[in-house]
């Protein structure tokens, strides 16, 4: 064997064998590693297989919901299990875990924010990487999402690549956090999540002058794929017997004012039609708290998740309603959209 | 496609490679060069596909104009034809690039308020339209003439398309003629491969790591925060040593790329930050871009011929240009103008102070030169000159002095510094301890190492033999031991990709 082959061979199988290694590494030891974001799933996932907790009241949305809602302010058993970048299609699979290992709780709130019924913004590099879902899982949601003409996968290759094979789907962050020692950082956010039962604060600027995802938005348009698996994830909760609500949670000042009124009406009609379609009790359509509640253009403050947690809590035996529990303070609804809602249909 | 992406490495490149050398064993040499153009293209559109167009039609034009100029004898004709091809590239290069810049320019100017088109900056049109001016400039000298396959894979042949180096045709035309360049070699494949690894490396493990401590700093400059001393010089040192990796690992790509189908493209980056002076920092910072213009621009404007003087001017207006061509902004004048003017003292002080000093004179000049070549990075870095200005002052202490706690904490140094009247805090932007050890061990890697094309050995074309290095620089063998080190280095430069960063000198 000439020099060079045998120079090439060795220096690839070696290569390989590191590779092998560090993706064995990854795939078993993320903690080590990984970002906040992960932490952040990885309470979730263990609070999922974990049957000695037990909750009478379960959140499950997106990030607005980890911030918004606060379970230790509340005087119930309540654990939040909101997920940041996550939309119904991880609503479904959380429900349906936390169902084969725990009693049904009483009541079951769904709180997305309207752009996560649109687009999967994190599903690649949170819900496959972090391992929330298996790679049949993965591969069987790709077929339903392809057959309702949603594809996942914009670059099927790089996807393949960075997301299902172990070695590359940590990729910089294996290399950046284990120099950065995140280990003890991620071990303290992790019993954080704990104590907190599953809230957390993002943002803690005052008064954010940027706008959130939906400003500006033209006109709101669910994705079928999150549409089927938000009302899968309904009648699923209801076959279980537990009271599903929805409550959105607001939006600062200066995103409201940047939001089409085109927008908030077919999103508000979109809630209004699961309500009546589903059995839904809408407790909180699209709202709006003053700026000085957000810590970032998203999410509320440590003041505002006070006004939101005491809100959720009081609309949840309330009628439903655009403000069937008032708020203070709150922005008055724009006129088109007001009443939207009727009772919902079968609500236990 | 960027060269660190996966659907590059792995799938793009290794077909590029198979049809190139299966047409080549095959005898078809026009076939190949086909096929490498035919994928430039591809590689090329992957971004944007219409850019395609544009390319194609610039390729095109010069290709024809080029034919005609060697072909007329109409002396007259010949300049007037060459005049109308410069103007339509610069033009073209203008409409894109600057047309933005100026119309708002102008606005400001006369307190008008223009509406300004929104165009997309066509990737590499800095590159590519340089490349084919001097094409033109020399069919118009030397009358060349190239058939319209082997110019068309000359512009777009995609290791150095998009950030160069700019190549010049004689360098890299006649090796696309030369029958080895389409015969597979396993040296030159071990060579090209190691290279672009290397480059690799530097690119997603270095410059990539070393950037998340800048642009937080330029970031909040440009929002008009109060930055300390040690944020604002985190912020431009990490940025220095970002730029410095960032545009090593694309040379490094670029000449492993090329070497994998057997071509040799000429050096564009050689241990800069080991320079003596300002005069030798651009003999080693983008040395095709120095060199086309001093060919181009500095030699067409008098050069050094007619006294010191207009050398000086011609030296600013080349650098201003200069500048000028690495983006549509005041930032980038200033930075080009700055250099400038760094050239202009360097060789009035070369006139003065005659060439002598032991090695502490020599490593006083490097220090100086690598200062001031970070100061003018901030410029070059900054989204506008407010915010350079912002950055400069805190660097000169303007916002006076706080040690950061993640530092004076583990050195047990909180106390006595504050007992000396030293501030010590949490600082707005340096929030791990890892960058004071991070700067200083890239900057004794780009003091201290070789570059990459002197341990590898490689030559540039037209060389018979690589140059000669220090004696203590180790040699690169296609050895086991070789072999063993540097997978060390590809499967973290694998790991450490992230497919989405892209090289700064792209948007050039």
């Amino acid at each position: 064997m000439r020099e060079s082959t045998r120079y090439l061979l060795v220096l690839a199988v070696a290569a390989l064998l590191l590779l092998t290694v560090l993706g064995l590494y990854g795939d078993r030891y993320p903690i080590n590693f990984a970002n906040h974001e992960y932490v952040e799933w990885r309470h979730r996932m263990d609070a999922v297989g974990n049957a000695a907790i037990s909750a009478e009241l379960l959140l499950i949305g997106d990030s607005r919901g980890v911030a918004g809602f606060a379970p230790e302010q509340v005087t119930a058993t309540a654990l939040n299990l909101a997920l940041g970048g996550a939309t119904p299609v991880e609503a479904w699979f959380l429900l349906d875990r936390w169902l084969a290992r725990h009693p049904a709780p009483r009541d079951l709130v769904l709180s997305f924010g309207p752009f996560h019924l649109s687009e999967m913004d994190s599903f690649w590099h949170r819900t496959v990487k972090f391992g929330f879902l298996s790679a049949r899982e993965v591969d069987a949601l790709r077929r339903e999402s392809e057959m309702l003409g949603v594809p996942l996968d914009e670059q099927p290759f790089s996807r393949m690549l960075s997301t299902l094979i172990p070695p590359f789907s940590w990729s910089a962050e294996l290399f950046s956090g284990l120099l950065a020692g995140r280990r003890a950082e991620n071990l303290a956010a992790l019993a954080a999540f704990e104590r907190a039962k599953g809230h957390k604060l993002y943002g803690t600027g005052k008064r954010p002058r940027n706008t959130n995802e939906e400003a500006g938005r033209f006109a709101f348009e669910p994705s079928p794929l999150m549409d089927i698996y938000l009302r899968r994830t309904i009648r699923l909760a209801r076959e279980h017997g537990i009271r599903v609500h929805w409550f959105t949670m607001p939006f600062s000042e200066v995103s409201w004012s940047k939001t089409l009124p085109r927008y908030r009406f077919e999103f508000n009609r979109y809630l209004r039609d699961l309500a009546a379609e589903e059995g839904v009790h809408v407790a909180r359509d699209l709202w709006s708290l003053p700026d000085e509640y957000f810590g970032d253009p998203s999410h509320v403050n440590a003041e505002g998740v006070k006004l939101v947690t005491a809100a959720l809590m009081a609309s949840l035996d309330a009628p439903p309603g655009p403000a069937a529990t008032p708020v203070t303070p709150v922005t008055p609804a724009a006129p088109d959209e007001a009443p939207l809602f009727r009772p919902a249909a079968g609500q236990p | 496609m960027l060269f660190n992406s996966y659907v590059f490495i792995f799938a793009f490149l290794p077909v590029a490679l198979l049809g190139f050398f299966v047409l080549g064993a095959r005898g078809r040499h026009g076939g190949a060069v086909a096929w490498l153009g035919a994928a430039s293209l591809f590689f090329y559109g992957w971004w944007n596909p219409p850019s395609v167009l544009l390319l194609l039609a610039s390729i095109g034009a010069n290709w024809f104009l080029g034919r005609i100029l060697a072909g007329s004898e109409d002396g007259r004709r010949r300049d007037l034809l060459l005049a109308a091809g410069v103007v339509a590239n610069l033009g073209v290069l203008g409409y894109y690039k600057y047309a933005g810049f100026l119309i708002a320019t102008a606005g400001e100017l006369s307190g008008l308020d223009f509406i300004i088109a929104d165009t997309a900056l066509p990737l590499a049109i800095s590159f590519f339209t340089f490349q084919q001016i001097a094409f033109l400039v020399d069919s118009h000298r030397e009358r060349i003439r190239y058939d319209w396959q082997t110019y068309l894979l000359f512009v777009s042949f995609f290791p150095q398309l998009i950030a160069g180096p700019i190549v010049h045709h004689s360098e890299v035309l006649p090796q696309f003629r030369a029958p080895e360049t389409f015969r597979f070699s396993r040296v030159a494949f071990a060579m090209g491969a190691t290279t672009f690894f290397v480059g690799l490396f530097k690119k997603a493990v270095l410059a990539d790591q070393v950037a998340r401590y800048a642009t937080p700093v330029f970031i909040a400059a440009a929002k008009g925060a109060k930055l300390t001393l040690i944020d604002s010089w985190q912020g431009a040192l990490a940025y220095t040593f970002q730029i410095y990796f960032d545009f090593s690992g694309y040379s490094d790509m670029a000449l492993g790329l090329a070497l994998l189908f057997g071509v040799r493209l000429p050096f564009n980056f050689d241990s800069p930050y080991q320079a003596a002076n300002i005069i030798d920092f651009w003999r080693r910072w983008h040395i095709t871009l120095s060199r086309f213009l001093r060919d181009y621009l500095y030699i067409p404007l008098g050069g050094n011929r007619n006294g010191r003087i207009r050398r000086y001017g011609n030296l600013m207006a080349t650098m201003l240009l200069g500048g000028l061509w690495h983006g549509a902004g005041w930032t980038f004048v200033i930075w080009g103008g700055l250099h400038g003017l760094y050239l202009v003292i360097n060789h009035a002080w070369r006139a003065v102070v005659p060439a002598r000093g032991g090695r502490p004179v020599r490593l006083a000049y490097r220090g100086v030169t690598f200062f001031a070549v970070v100061i003018a990075w901030v410029f070059f870095r900054a989204e506008s000159f407010d915010a350079a200005v912002h950055m400069l002052k805190a660097m000169a202490g303007w916002n006076g002095l706080v040690v950061p706690l993640s530092l004076a904490g583990p050195l047990d140094l909180v106390q006595p510094l504050r007992e000396m009247g030293v501030r010590v805090g949490t600082l707005t932007l340096v929030r791990e301890a890892r960058v004071f050890a991070l700067l200083p061990l890239l900057f004794l890697i780009t003091q201290l190492l070789p570059n990459t094309q002197t341990w590898m050995r490689l030559r540039e074309p037209g060389e018979a033999a690589p140059r000669e290095a220090a004696p203590r620089v180790p040699a690169w063998r296609p050895s086991v031991g070789w072999a063993l080190a540097l997978s060390v280095l590809v499967a973290a430069a694998l790991i450490a990709v992230n497919g989405t960063s892209e090289f700064l000198y792209f948007q050039f």
